[in-house]
């Protein structure tokens, strides 16, 4: 027993060497390379029919500002269709989006309210999918507010037949709101303006995001809409074009804002959630993916670990539980108190969805600079992830095995729109 | 009136990097990372006995008790690193009742208590747990503690070398990889292996005095909390302060002509 403990964390040890590496090579590349450009700086060619996606739920308190950020947007109206999904609020979402409605006719909109039918965010995509006209959808949740050329960044990609989704770039608009949203400002540029876009440079396999990405209907309806009973619609439709052979792509300069979780509370639950749905996804698609012949050996790795992400942190807490208890047992002789590799591993390699090197990169890319003194508070958010990601483990284990109903539960919204603020673009 | 020629360029953020690294910035791996690994790799006899003696002055100082020095193999063909022996005592059973109690208190206390501080107060309940397993431990089989403080001490030692090595091959090469500027590259390095040479002596010291004085019931507590966390803590704070000049310099004029579109 006392062996095969001993092997665990001395596998523990190399799994976040591996993480570690993979990170080293990102930074590098981002810093260092010359990076692959916007499809829409580089040609600028007619632009598809689009249909903008806005499933809602109770999100009465922001979507004003989502519908002025996408009337300001400069896409051409006789191209663009906003199709407001109401999915059975209880607030006046209902009659928010009415109003619009009226008085811009590019935005339709479908009320879901029947309480027999099935709610979450990927039922409502596949009807709103169902009522558009446009073969390009791009989907934002509400408290996003995307930059008036981001509709026309993210479509002229599609131009390219063999492009099947593309992701654009997020950022908090709350960023200087409190330490926590200050935290995710960084993670978010560790996460988009290196990871991302390392991996796009490099043609490994940029994430899909969920929200700020476009895709294409066909492929998605063809493959019977997207799967209602899981959580992470996102991951999932990555890892379906991908294994297909579709391109992924990122897109630094499509820029939109977002509303960081203001309160820890709300980022666990979030955390939890993600977790839950990646790791539904990573049970489906980690065989596919390691046997799949259309993805090069080293996107095949990328997009392995990419696909274990959210498993890592549950697999470290297990580390830890396993070094107390050897420690317990007179066995922290084991390379002889080398093990904090696994946390230099830990720290470097997972960080908080991005190691602290990665962060740094981003923030000087993105000219950040007083921001960078919370960067040391990781250290201890690394373990309220590990805490709330090992729950979203279990849910997914759960969910697996059981096959149980999930209901999806969104992110508390903290902004209110102000209506001296909201503009007539018209 | 000639129109006024635009002062200001604004570069996009989103393309922008770096020259790529001359080979002189390889010498920083080689003539400041490589040696200080080195340093420690080949010199770790020598600074663990000059530890040593300087921790045993204090602690005879402080505790009036005997204080040794013993010392252990490491690498081999390295020689021995040398570490503090001190006698110590184990918990009685009602001090290790009254610590698993405050733990269990606490632990259920921190579950309640002010929602902004989440992430402190997971930690602290990790180290609640350890201390609480640590006290049920001597509750239920004191005999079978495995561990002395000299134990403690000697796996400190080992640890402890290993944590400079580390910190010093790590602290190099996120420095060499995100620092463009020399002064902030080499500045950033020294200080960071600096802190945490002196960091881990003064914390060698304060512990092995902690232990003798209240019991080897805290050594788990002291190894996992407040152990290997507070070299990085002090890594990665001085980086971002680094970091962060550098950034002021590189929206200055002076380091524009670092960045490539």
């Amino acid at each position: 027993m006392v062996a095969i403990m001993k092997l665990y964390f001395i596998i523990m040890i190399i799994v976040m060497l591996v993480y570690m590496v993979r990170h080293i090579i990102f930074t590098y590349n981002r810093l260092y390379s010359q990076q692959r450009l916007s499809y829409r700086d580089i040609y600028d060619s007619d632009l598809p029919k689009i249909t903008v996606l806005l499933p809602m739920h109770n999100e009465g308190r922001v979507i004003t500002m989502l519908f002025d950020a996408l009337l300001r947007c400069d896409y051409d109206w006789d191209k663009l269709e906003i199709i407001a999904i109401d999915d059975h609020s209880v607030d006046a979402t209902g009659q928010i989006i009415d109003q619009y409605s009226s008085k811009y006719p590019i935005i339709r909109t479908l009320h879901r309210t029947d309480p027999d039918q099935r709610r979450g965010k990927p039922v409502a995509l596949n009807e709103g999918m169902v009522m558009s006209t446009g073969e390009i959808m791009i989907v934002f949740d509400a408290d996003y507010r995307p930059s008036k050329n981001l509709l026309k960044k993210l479509a002229t990609a599609f131009n390219d037949p063999q492009v099947g989704a593309v992701m654009g770039r997020v950022i908090p608009l709350n960023a200087s709101k409190n330490t926590l949203t200050n935290l995710l400002n960084l993670e978010r540029t560790g996460g988009y303006q290196v990871d991302q876009q390392a991996r796009y440079n490099m043609r490994l396999l940029p994430q899909y995001g969920g929200t700020v990405g476009a895709f294409r209907k066909s492929l998605i309806l063809h493959g019977g809409g997207f799967d209602e009973h899981i959580l992470a619609e996102d991951t999932e439709l990555t890892y379906r074009f991908a294994l297909d052979g579709w391109h992924i792509v990122y897109d630094n300069s499509a820029e939109c804002y977002e509303e960081a979780p203001e309160s820890w509370d709300a980022r666990g639950k979030q955390v939890r959630r993600w977790s839950r749905g990646h790791n539904e996804v990573m049970f489906r698609y980690l065989g596919k993916t390691l046997t799949v012949n259309r993805l090069s050996f080293f996107q095949r790795i990328d997009a392995v670990l990419l696909l274990l992400v959210y498993i890592v942190p549950f697999l470290l807490g297990l580390a830890f539980l396993d070094c107390i208890a050897l420690f317990f047992l007179g066995e922290m002789d084991i390379l002889t108190g080398w093990w904090i590799v696994l946390f230099v591993g830990a720290f470097n390699a997972w960080g908080n969805f991005a190691p602290f090197y990665e962060i740094a990169a981003g923030a000087l890319l993105d000219g950040m600079k007083d921001e960078l003194l919370v960067l040391p508070a990781m250290c201890f958010s690394f373990y309220f992830y590990m805490w709330h990601i090992s729950l979203g483990f279990f849910d997914a284990v759960v969910d697996t095995i059981t096959q149980r109903h999930v209901e999806w539960v969104k992110t508390d919204r903290f902004f209110e729109s102000d209506p001296d603020e909201t503009e007539n673009p018209m | 009136m000639v129109p006024d020629n635009k002062s200001r360029i604004f570069y996009p953020r989103d393309y922008r990097h770096l020259n790529k690294p001359k080979p002189r910035s390889l010498l920083f791996l080689g003539i400041f990372v490589l040696p200080t690994l080195c340093l420690f790799l080949f010199f770790y006899p020598t600074i663990t006995i000059s530890l040593s003696s300087w921790g045993a002055a204090i602690l005879r100082a402080t505790t009036k008790t005997v204080v040794s020095i013993e010392s252990v193999r490491f690498i081999p063909g390295l020689g021995e690193a040398s570490f503090i022996s001190i006698e110590g005592t184990t918990p009685s059973f009602t001090h290790s009742l009254v610590n698993a109690i405050i733990s269990v208190f606490f632990i259920l206390l921190s579950t309640q208590i002010n929602r902004n501080n989440r992430p402190l107060m997971i930690y602290l309940s990790m180290g609640l747990f350890v201390h609480l397993v640590s006290s049920l431990f001597f509750l239920v089989i004191p005999d079978l503690f495995p561990y002395t403080i000299q134990d403690y001490s000697r796996l400190y030692i080992l640890q402890q070398i290993g944590t400079w090595m580390t910190i010093t091959v790590i602290s190099g090469l996120a420095t060499n990889l995100v620092l463009p500027t020399g002064g902030y590259k080499y500045a950033a390095f020294i200080v960071t292996v600096l802190f945490s040479f002196i960091f881990g002596c003064v914390r060698y010291v304060i512990y092995l005095y902690l232990l003798y004085r209240f019991t080897v019931l805290y050594m788990a507590a002291l190894y996992f909390i407040f152990g290997v966390l507070y070299d990085f803590l002090g890594m990665i704070a001085i980086y971002a302060i680094f970091v962060r000049g550098a950034s002021y310099r590189m929206s200055s004029n002076a380091g524009k002509g670092e960045w490539q579109w």
